[in-house]
C-alpha cells in the first residue's frame, strides 16, 4: 500500500472498506510463493483454456490450512484490522506532509533540471552534435603534429558549426534531446580552450623568434638552400 | 621516426614534441620512460578511448567527464611545454 501512496497520494483520500478476510482464501501478506500469484493471473485472463495443475491446488489447500492455523493463534482478522487502522493513520500523515512540503517548495526556483516538454513524442538529436564534440577534442589531440596550426583549424571549424544548433535549441528546447545539447556545449568549450592554447603557443613561438638569435641564422640558411635548389 | 617540421624549420620544440618517443617507449612497455618523455600521452589516449565509447554507448554525464579530462590534458600539455622551454 505504501508504494501506491508514493506514486499518487491524492487517490487515497477515499479509503475503501476493510474486506472480509474470512471469505477470501489468499491474503496478500501471507503469499510467499511466487507460483501461486503467477497462476492466478493466468486463470483470470483465460479461466477455461488452462486447466490448473494438481500441485497448485495442493499448495492452495496447504495455504488455507496455514491461514486457519494463524487465526487460531491470534493472527486472524482482528489482528489484521488493527494493523489496517495503523496503516491508514500513517497514510494520512504522509499525505499531509507531502502536501505541505510541495507547497513550501513551490516558491523556490527549481535546480538545474533538463527541460521536459511532453508535446514532442520523438525528440531529435541536434544536427552535427557528435561531430562538434569530436572536432573540439581533436583540437588538442592534433597538437602533436605541426604545433599550433592544425589545432586552430579544428577549433575554428567546431566553433563555426556550433553556432546554428545552439540557436535552434534555444528556439524550441523540447524538440531536441538534452544530451546532444550538452555535447555541443562541451565541444564548444573544448574548442575555445584549444584555440586559446594554440594562440598562446603561437605567441611563444613569435617571442622565441624575436629573442633567439640562432633562429634567424637557421631560417636564413634554410631559405637560401631552398632558393638555390629551386634554381631561380 | 617522422621528423617534426617545426623543429626542422625553427630549431626549437613544439608542444607535441616527444610524443613519438613516448609512444615507442609505451609500445616497448616502459610506462615510466614514456611519462618522462611526454606526460600527456596516457591521458590523451584515455580521453580518446572514452570519447569513442561515449559516442557509441550513451553514458550518463559523459560530456561533463570529457570536459574535465580535456581541461586536465590542456593544463598538462601547457605546463610541460613551458618547463621544457625553460630548461632549454
Amino acid at each position: 500500500m505504501t508504494d501506491d501512496l508514493n506514486q499518487n497520494p491524492n487517490k487515497n483520500q477515499e479509503i475503501p472498506p476493510v474486506p472480509d478476510i474470512t471469505n477470501i482464501p489468499d491474503i496478500p501478506e501471507l503469499n510467499d510463493d511466487l507460483t501461486l500469484t503467477s497462476n492466478e493471473n493466468i486463470n483470470i485472463e483465460d479461466p477455461n483454456s488452462i486447466e490448473p495443475d494438481k500441485t497448485v491446488i495442493s499448495d492452495i489447500k496447504a495455504e488455507n490450512q496455514q491461514h486457519t492455523s494463524y487465526q487460531s493463534k491470534g493472527f486472524g482478522p482482528e489482528h489484521h484490522e488493527f494493523n489496517r487502522q495503523k496503516e491508514i493513520e500513517e497514510e494520512k500523515l504522509y499525505a499531509k506532509n507531502t502536501n505541505n512540503s510541495y507547497s513550501s517548495n513551490k516558491s523556490q526556483t527549481p535546480p538545474n533540471i533538463p527541460p521536459q516538454n511532453n508535446n514532442y513524442l520523438y525528440q531529435q538529436n541536434l544536427p552535427n552534435s557528435s561531430a562538434i564534440l569530436t572536432f573540439g577534442i581533436l583540437s588538442i589531440l592534433t597538437i602533436c603534429c605541426c604545433g599550433s596550426f592544425v589545432p586552430t583549424i579544428f577549433a575554428v571549424i567546431a566553433l563555426a558549426m556550433a553556432g546554428k544548433p545552439l540557436q535552434l535549441y534555444k528556439q524550441n528546447p523540447g524538440q531536441y534531446t538534452y544530451s546532444s545539447y550538452n555535447n555541443i556545449k562541451t565541444g564548444k568549450i573544448c574548442a575555445i580552450i584549444g584555440l586559446i592554447l594554440s594562440i598562446l603557443v603561437l605567441i611563444i613561438f613569435i617571442l622565441n623568434m624575436i629573442f633567439n638569435g640562432e633562429f634567424q641564422y637557421q631560417f636564413n640558411e634554410i631559405i637560401n638552400e631552398t632558393w638555390d635548389q629551386s634554381g631561380y | 621516426m617522422l621528423p617534426c617540421p617545426i623543429h626542422k624549420l625553427t630549431g626549437f620544440d613544439c608542444p607535441g614534441c616527444g610524443m613519438q618517443r613516448a609512444a615507442m617507449e609505451l609500445l616497448n612497455g616502459n610506462i615510466c620512460k614514456s611519462i618522462l618523455y611526454y606526460p600527456a600521452l596516457l591521458p590523451l589516449i584515455l580521453m580518446f578511448v572514452f570519447l569513442s565509447i561515449y559516442l557509441i554507448f550513451k553514458i550518463k554525464n559523459g560530456a561533463k567527464i570529457l570536459k574535465y579530462l580535456f581541461i586536465f590534458n590542456a593544463i598538462i600539455i601547457f605546463v610541460n611545454y613551458i618547463i621544457k622551454f625553460i630548461k632549454i
